[in-house]
């Protein structure tokens, strides 16, 4: 739901229930003046009528008005004066009507009377109805204004917040670039803005710093690596070395080779991802696959691998050489690494997508997993688990569209340009 | 033959000068650009390896400065694993070939060996190893004066060993030879063992005499008495 929507049903739910107490209030005191106005009108008639019976000394003639009437009945003894709210029934429409009657004593010579004025309220229903109606017409030309004032002002108030979501939503930490947020007036948002902007250069930078640690790390170890395998593969020509101590030399050196491999793709890695691969040129994709296909020629055969493919003539790409070339080394090379021996692979290239299947036992890595770093089937496998973050980082990179999936026994990736 | 190593990093230079020595050359090492640029101006070298990041200079403005004092001196750039900038432009400039780091000494040894072979343009430049011989220009390989069918990996695995002979070489070196950066496939060793095992089986049948031998758990020797 909108903010504004939001906040709309909720000034609407107020605003009625404000509306109501409101009127409520503002009858009652209607009424009350009223009432007051009619008592005082009643009181100042009983004056008139005790000063023309002391005046005139008969009874005044029988008065009935529109709205009241004074009644004269006589009596063996004088009435308490009272005053009362009464139903009675209008002797003009027969109907049922509220009125206050005032009963008072008033003596002629020896006989006692009671005197009734009765005074029809006509207005109090007629009130309501007004007072309800004013109210309502008020109520909804109010609320109307400020639904259409409310989102006018929205629109303008809102506009720096709405320009600050945007450009959060453009944010991308791989582009290295802060959001670049314009100005705002209103001091919230001008504190949200900051807020934003100190939140993302920090997660910026601390990002730019985990790059160039692992960037740093991995250059700092190449060095002595080198120079550790340099002096193995010295050591290893000595003549007089024992079984045992050619058994020892052979897995250090191993796991030197090891290292360095891995290593070496993790600078591959942050390479990749600072973008150092700059310069793109088209490149013919059918060229590039027979080519790596060649390559790996002694182990498919080695392997008994049959390889399938149809490669159309005009696919090309637009992009880095070396990534192109890491690429596709990296997916065919995954495709006879993670085979079955006789099996097949198969290499569908049409102008817009790459398919590579290829034969194998279910990944022990869940899909969702298999592009992640240090992913890796066999776990005392000598392969890193970099292969496949590598080709995602180049996918990534260079706008690639990339799936894996595993159907009916084949490990299928492609790519979509 | 004298050699010029250019090389900052103190113990990596250490192997190389050690090995090359054992190799029957003459080494010298500068392990900066001036002593380098002092070096190259004064005396005359077969070959110069050539570091291209150095902590006073870049190491492509000694290749050019070679190319200009002596053209004849082969040039092998070593450059960082995918700075393929620095591997054209050495290339370019006059390098006769690269090497990136890190690097098998035997490689570097079959690369220095090939420059040799190819600046000795005069000369002869078939290899001969008993009955067998190898010509280069056309990867050509006769054994008793039979030409011997081998597949390009089999004859850059022969000539490998043969630039490399009574040396260790590891599997991983043989893969690193034979497929560069695509060998982290090929380092099974089964795989090495049955290409080995191909080649000194075509050797054999054309009555070559098969020097190779196998080492214990590390990899193979070309062992000549």
């Amino acid at each position: 739901m909108k903010l504004l929507t939001k906040t709309s049903i909720y000034y609407l739910i107020f605003s009625l229930l404000l509306f109501t107490a409101g009127g409520v209030i503002f009858y009652m005191q209607v009424k009350g003046n009223i009432d007051e106005d009619i008592t005082e009108d009643l009181y100042l008639k009983k004056d008139k009528v005790l000063q023309y019976i002391k005046d005139s000394s008969k009874i005044p003639p029988r008065m009935i008005s529109l709205d009241d009437e004074i009644i004269f009945t006589e009596q063996s003894v004088p009435v308490n004066e009272q005053l009362r709210d009464t139903i009675l029934v209008n002797h003009l429409d027969e109907e049922e009507q509220r009125y206050i009657q005032l009963i008072f004593p008033a003596k002629l010579g020896d006989k006692y009377y009671s005197v009734t004025i009765n005074k029809a309220m006509f207005e109090s229903e007629d009130l309501i109805e007004s007072v309800i109606t004013s109210f309502a017409v008020t109520a909804v030309l109010l609320i109307i204004s400020l639904f259409v004032f409310s989102r006018l002002i929205s629109r303008s108030v809102m506009k720096p917040f709405y320009r600050s979501l945007r450009a959060m939503e453009r944010f991308d930490i791989n582009n290295n670039e802060p959001v670049r947020l314009s100005p705002a007036k209103t001091s919230e948002f001008k504190m949200l803005n900051d807020e934003i902007s100190k939140m993302t250069s920090k997660i910026l930078s601390d990002y730019r710093n985990l790059k160039e640690f692992t960037e740093n790390a991995s250059h700092e170890i190449q060095t002595p690596l080198a120079i550790i395998r340099s002096k193995l593969e010295l050591m290893i020509q000595q003549e007089n070395l024992s079984e045992e101590q050619m058994d020892l030399l052979q897995d250090i050196y191993e796991s030197a080779n090891r290292l360095s491999r891995l290593n070496q793709s993790l600078l591959l890695l942050s390479k990749i991802e600072n973008r150092q691969f700059q310069e793109e040129e088209r490149i013919n994709l059918k060229i590039l696959i027979e080519n790596k296909l060649s390559q790996y020629e002694e182990i498919i055969t080695y392997r008994n691998i049959i390889v399938e493919k149809h490669l159309s003539d005009s696919s090309h790409i637009k992009m880095n050489s070396q990534l192109a070339d890491i690429l596709i080394s990296n997916i065919i090379g995954n495709a006879i690494k993670h085979n079955i021996n006789h099996g097949n692979v198969n290499i569908e290239l049409s102008n817009n997508s790459l398919v590579v299947s290829n034969s194998g036992t279910v990944s022990q890595i869940p899909t969702e997993k298999l592009f992640q770093r240090f992913q890796k089937a066999n776990p005392s496998s000598d392969s890193a688990g970099l292969g496949l973050s590598i080709v995602k980082q180049i996918a990534d990179n260079c706008n690639l569209m990339l799936q894996y999936k595993y159907f009916k026994n084949k490990h299928i990736i492609s790519i979509n340009f | 033959m004298k050699i010029l190593l250019i090389e900052d990093e103190i113990q990596l230079g250490k192997s190389v000068v050690s090995f090359l020595k054992q190799e029957g050359y003459i080494c010298e090492w500068a392990q900066d650009f001036s002593s380098a640029y002092e070096k190259i101006s004064v005396y005359e070298y077969e070959c110069a390896l050539i570091d291209i990041t150095l902590p006073d200079g870049n190491g492509l403005d000694l290749v050019k400065a070679l190319k200009k004092n002596y053209p004849t001196t082969g040039i092998i750039v070593i450059s960082a694993r995918n700075s393929l900038d620095d591997k054209i432009k050495g290339l370019d400039l006059g390098g006769d070939d690269y090497i990136t780091k890190p690097f098998h000494l035997a490689e570097l040894n079959s690369r220095l060996k090939s420059v040799f072979r190819r600046r000795n343009l005069g000369g002869n430049n078939e290899i001969v190893l008993g009955n067998i011989r190898l010509v280069p220009e056309n990867q050509e390989v006769f054994i008793n004066n039979t030409a011997v069918n081998l597949t390009k990996k089999e004859y850059s695995l022969l000539l490998f060993f043969i630039s490399n002979k009574n040396r260790v070489l590891t599997k991983e070196s043989i893969a690193e030879h034979l497929w560069g950066d695509e060998s982290d496939m090929m380092d099974s060793f089964d795989f090495i063992y049955s290409h080995i095992k191909n080649l000194r089986k075509k050797i054999v049948k054309a009555n070559g005499k098969d020097y190779i031998q196998s080492v214990y758990g590390i990899g193979y020797k070309l062992y000549t008495p």
